[in-house]
């Protein structure tokens, strides 16, 4: 009689196996590869920190074969990035809808930190809300998983009991602890890498800090303007306290991170503020944050 | 099938692997385990266990505790051979299986004796299966070493010996059948 923890450990053994033939290794830093996922035919999709060098990239397939890649684009905010191989006739990856990731299942990452598969069991150990992660990246879930780390565990799946890819792995978006970027914050962030070679973010070219107007509320004064950016050419000046976007509320840089989305890039933005004392108002195009502002966000 | 019947499953597993694996003192801070193998019949721990000793006290699952005598060590492999007079046949022996079938996700199971407490069990999944090591995913402590490292079908596929980066390392069957037939 075959029992449930056989049954229990052919699933994993089999989900683990099928999953495995999308998952490469990637040399693109010394020492130990990273792993990658193909997610689509000619499209490899790792955690965008093993990334440490943008020439000379080569992978190692599941069947053993090493080809070249070239980076496609690298998204700090959510430690994704995306690189581009020759097609290899790859079907559609079985990715798992975001309901289906719930806290208690157990689930795998995987790995290839060189020629092998590697696998490592655990569970979810939390799901939450919508996130926005250090680097300003938006976040469909904050999935917390009870998980070892292991050489390649980031950049691998995130795979279920059934063999469907729940997300990518990384350690580095919750200062180390284990996560996985869910599929769907891959697919829409896989998009603008593909379309840009970046994910556009909306920028106002100002620095902020937040200050009390009054008892009751707070704004942000404005430190620092780029002279040439969206605020600096719409009149922004040094000084003004900004008390809302588009009639939303800000008192924290955050707010204002949370609202410059890329939907946003190319769009007029009311800004409501304080100036010398009087309430006024200025209108700026939202501007997409140039190469050299993200590379210091990273 | 349920939680329930999985949980028995383990359960049962573990029993089963109890019944062949043996605590090794070899004074009275030494504690390690050992598995006694059913062909050819020996008891096999690692070569760390038992150090420079040339005897160590076996306590079998059934109670009784005898000396063994250390035949052979083979520190390259960390594999050591006991041999105890009078434990013969009416000892069950650990069944093997081939590590080189293990697949990554398997699961596996490890029954030791950490900080003195017998027949803990442990459980996880293959995380990669060479020739030299067979690689788990599961949580050892001191105590593990020498022990039986088995898959579902509580199979004994290898014998802990060390913890690597949180990975525990088991010997594959297969080497220890060449050092029990050297």
């Amino acid at each position: 009689m075959v029992s449930m923890l056989q049954t229990l450990s052919d699933n994993l053994a089999t989900a683990a196996e099928r999953v495995g033939r999308r998952v490469v290794a990637i040399r693109a830093r010394r020492r130990i590869p990273s792993s990658g996922i193909l997610w689509r035919d000619g499209v490899v999709v790792t955690a965008q920190h093993t990334i440490q060098r943008e020439e000379d990239i080569t992978m190692t397939l599941p069947d053993g074969t090493d080809v070249p890649a070239t980076l496609v684009g690298r998204d700090p905010g959510t430690d994704l990035a995306a690189l581009r191989l020759a097609p290899t006739n790859a079907g559609p990856l079985d990715v798992a809808p975001l309901e289906a990731i719930r806290a208690g299942s157990l689930v795998l990452a995987l790995g290839r930190p060189g020629a092998e598969l590697t696998a490592a069991l655990g569970l979810v150990s939390a799901v939450g809300e919508p996130w926005r992660t250090w680097h300003g990246g938006r976040i469909d879930r904050l999935i917390r998983l009870d998980i070892g780390i292991y050489d390649g565990f980031s950049g691998g799946p995130l795979v279920d009991a059934e063999g469907r890819v729940l997300g990518v792995n990384t350690s580095t978006l919750l200062r180390g602890a284990p996560t996985a970027v869910p599929a769907a914050t891959v697919e829409r962030v896989l998009g603008q890498l593909l379309e840009h070679g970046h994910v556009p973010t909306g920028y106002l070219g100002v620095g902020m800090q937040t200050v009390a107007l009054s008892e009751q509320s707070t704004g942000l004064m404005v430190m620092s303007v780029d002279p040439g950016g969206p605020a600096g050419r719409g009149g922004v000046l040094l000084g003004d306290v900004i008390t809302a976007i588009d009639d939303k509320a800000v008192s924290d840089p955050a707010d204002v991170l949370a609202h410059l989305d890329a939907g946003q890039v190319g769009k007029p933005a009311q800004l409501r503020l304080v100036r010398a004392g009087q309430p006024t108002s200025v209108t700026v195009t939202v501007g997409d944050r140039p190469i050299a502002e993200r590379r210091r966000r990273r | 099938m349920s939680t329930a019947d999985l949980a028995s499953d383990v359960s049962r597993a573990a029993d089963a692997l109890r019944r062949v694996t043996v605590e090794i003192r070899t004074n009275r801070r030494g504690l390690g385990a050992g598995v006694v193998w059913r062909e050819p019949r020996a008891i096999v721990t690692n070569a760390h266990v038992v150090g420079t000793h040339q005897t160590c006290a076996v306590h079998f699952a059934d109670g009784r505790t005898k000396e063994g005598r250390v035949v052979r060590t083979d520190e390259n492999r960390d594999l050591a051979l006991i041999e105890v007079a009078g434990a013969g046949d009416d000892v069950e022996g650990a069944v093997p299986a081939d590590a080189a079938r293990l697949r990554p996700g398997e699961v596996v199971l490890a029954l030791g004796h950490p900080f003195g407490m017998s027949g803990a069990l442990a459980i996880g999944v293959v995380h990669a299966s060479g020739e030299r090591w067979i690689h788990a995913d599961l949580r050892l402590a001191p105590g593990f070493s020498g022990g039986p490292l088995a898959d579902a079908a509580g199979r004994v596929v290898g014998i802990n010996a060390m913890v690597a980066h949180g990975l525990g390392l088991a010997v594959p069957a297969a080497a220890v059948e060449e050092f029990l037939r050297a």
